[in-house]
């Protein structure tokens, strides 16, 4: 964290879904630390993390919540969903099994966003080529259909990772644009930030010099 | 029938139940609009307090029911805003997001109740998870045992500052999840980054079997606290030169060398030691507080002269200082080098006291030299009258006399 990385214009809220083991957590922590956790452990409950990023001149904080894959956690993991902008949903191309539950977790994430929430289909663990269990075309067909954008990534590898969380920023802030996304209905996923005054530091109740 | 006093008694542990659960209740309720409140103000200021930070460092401070709120609050499967907070002003992430950069933290508990009510304020459970880039983290006034999660602190912490909070050092520096997988202490994740801790004013009354996780400490402070004997866990402070232990119940001092490592600065003021004799081997030491002791007699401090490095020695308040020319003693001890580096209570040798030294010295060795000539004259005036009745025919015994 260097230079002056506080000054940004909107906080978008990001979740991360898909069945257990797809690789969810190695994607935020490629993303927001730029390495591959080669041990991650099962997310329990929810996992946080944020990254400053920049689209069309403009600074967006990211906060992603990666969600527990694991169906005991389901009900927990529901409860993001409301007040998400972009939704990536995660499967991973060498298990067939997350590719057909991709249905359950689209259901949950349509009737649990807002219309506007912009929905990005990964298909994780690209860089197992040789053990691909779903077809790309496949993968892409579905996306078509449901109106999903798509990318194979590769977390290990970060490989169209970096694409996959700024594409879905774009999308946002493109529906924030033409007015489509409306900042002022409830539950957007989207904080305005307005550039704040440096007076409000001083919030001295908190502050302790010790 | 139980007796009055049975009776009281039993009052009074219902009151204590009572006030724990009130306590609980109370917060359960408070929940939403603690963090609420939390993460709108964080979503205010939090940047803007973070960015001052980092030109001058500081402590962010919580309360043990603020943590608490938001550790509970994220069990709950609710979402992560307010209902009728249309820009997600108050959501949680923001107090999340805080807690994931926030390098200084500072958990300030009360003993007692929360103002005029029942409700105890260190009941309360509270996790530091989302704390992952903590640098130092001060506990005052609560309860080590109610603090949970300290996986992601355990990897980045460099400085721990724990005041009236302790009973054991375990509570803290074990990690629940650790334990509950039946680990041993070898196979739990060490504090990789942690230096300086800081304990002092607590409970402790031993070093417990968590000294092996923490290698890279350099500086502990022990003090005012409970400690009679130090054990041989912290023989596993690999890394540590500082030591302070003073305003202990510390009464003796055996072959700590083999429990210290390689300390340089040893501070154990007021205690109830009398024998310095197993400070002896620590020859790393460079500095010796045992002001306010039992120290008595000279040979009760022979063993430290003879240890290479020791430049301050801080002796005074000890019965010791009542023998005549208490200072010429001690510095003697340290022979040769008493001129060069000794530094003893806060005063280097004045002229006088080396000259007495050096004077004192000079005698003794005329004395040692003198004694071992009369042995050697002995010796052959022996062998002669043993050469003389034929018992012995050693060549070389034809010197003359």
């Amino acid at each position: 964290m260097t230079a002056a990385p506080y000054n940004y214009s909107y906080i978008f809220k990001y979740i991360i879904i898909g069945d257990m083991g797809v690789g969810k957590s190695c994607l935020l922590h490629q993303f927001t630390e730029k390495k591959f956790m080669a041990d991650c452990p099962h997310t329990i409950g929810v996992e946080f993390g944020t990254r400053i990023i920049e689209v069309s001149g403009q600074k967006i904080k990211l906060q992603i919540w990666d969600t527990a894959g694991q169906e005991r956690f389901r009900a927990v993991t529901r409860s993001y969903y409301r007040g998400a902008a972009g939704a990536l949903m995660v499967y991973d191309m060498t298990r067939r099994s997350t590719y057909n539950h991709l249905s359950s977790w689209l259901a949950d994430a349509k009737s649990l966003t807002n219309p506007n929430t912009a929905i990005f289909l990964i298909g994780n663990k690209a860089d197992l080529e040789d053990q691909r269990d779903v077809p790309y075309e496949e993968a892409k067909a579905f996306a078509e259909e449901n109106g999903l954008t798509f990318l194979e990534c590769s977390a290990k590898t970060g490989s169209n990772v970096e694409d996959a969380f700024l594409e879905t920023a774009k999308q946002i802030y493109q529906n924030i644009q033409d007015g489509s996304l409306d900042l002022n209905a409830a539950d957007t996923g989207v904080q305005p930030k307005q550039n704040l005054p440096r007076a409000a530091e001083n919030n001295g109740k908190k502050d302790c010099n010790c | 029938m139980p007796t009055p006093i049975q009776q009281h008694n039993r009052k009074e542990e219902e009151g204590e139940e009572a006030a724990r659960l009130g306590s609980v209740i109370w917060v359960e309720n408070e929940i939403h609009s603690i963090v609420d409140d939390l993460s709108l103000r964080l979503g205010n200021l939090g940047d803007g307090w973070l960015e001052s930070s980092q030109t001058s460092p500081k402590y962010f401070e919580f309360t043990p029911i603020e943590l608490h709120a938001i550790t509970e609050r994220l069990r709950l499967p609710e979402p992560t805003a307010p209902v009728p907070d249309v820009n997600m002003v108050a959501d949680i992430g923001n107090t999340i997001d805080f807690l994931h950069r926030v390098r200084a933290l500072k958990i300030r508990g009360q003993k007692g109740y929360v103002g005029t009510s029942n409700i105890v304020w260190n009941s309360l459970d509270m996790s530091l998870y989302f704390c992952k880039g903590l640098k130092a983290l001060w506990i005052a006034d609560s309860d080590v045992c109610r603090i949970n999660g300290i996986k992601s602190v355990r990897e980045t912490l460099r400085r721990l500052v724990v005041h009236y909070s302790m009973k054991k050092i375990k509570d803290l520096l074990f990690d629940e999840e650790d334990l509950e997988a039946g680990l041993m202490v070898e196979e739990m994740g060490t504090w990789k980054c942690l230096e300086e801790v800081d304990l002092s004013f607590n409970e402790i009354k031993t070093f417990d079997e968590s000294m092996k996780l923490l290698p890279e400490v350099r500086i502990l402070n022990v003090s005012y606290n409970s400690i009679t004997d130090i054990g041989s866990n912290l023989a596993f402070l690999s890394s540590l030169t500082e030591l302070d232990l003073s305003n202990n119940t510390i009464t003796r001092i055996e072959s700590w060398n083999e429990k210290l490592g390689n300390v340089k600065k040893l501070i154990l003021s007021e205690n109830a030691i009398e024998d310095l004799t197993g400070l002896g081997k620590l020859y790393s030491l460079e500095y010796l507080d045992v002001k306010g002791n039992n120290i008595q007699t000279l040979e009760a401090v022979q063993g430290i002269g003879k240890l290479p490095c020791l430049e301050i020695i801080l002796l005074r308040d000890n019965p010791i200082r009542k023998l005549v020319e208490y200072r010429t003693k001690v510095l003697e001890l340290f022979g040769e080098r008493s001129s060069e580096v000794v530094k003893l209570d806060g005063r280097r040798p004045e002229p006088r006291e080396l000259d007495t030294v050096r004077v004192r010295m000079a005698l003794r060795k005329a004395k040692e030299e003198k004694e071992e000539r009369e042995r050697r004259r002995r010796e052959r005036i022996e062998e002669r009258i043993r050469y003389i009745s034929g018992e012995d025919v050693s060549p070389n015994v034809s010197g003359s006399f």
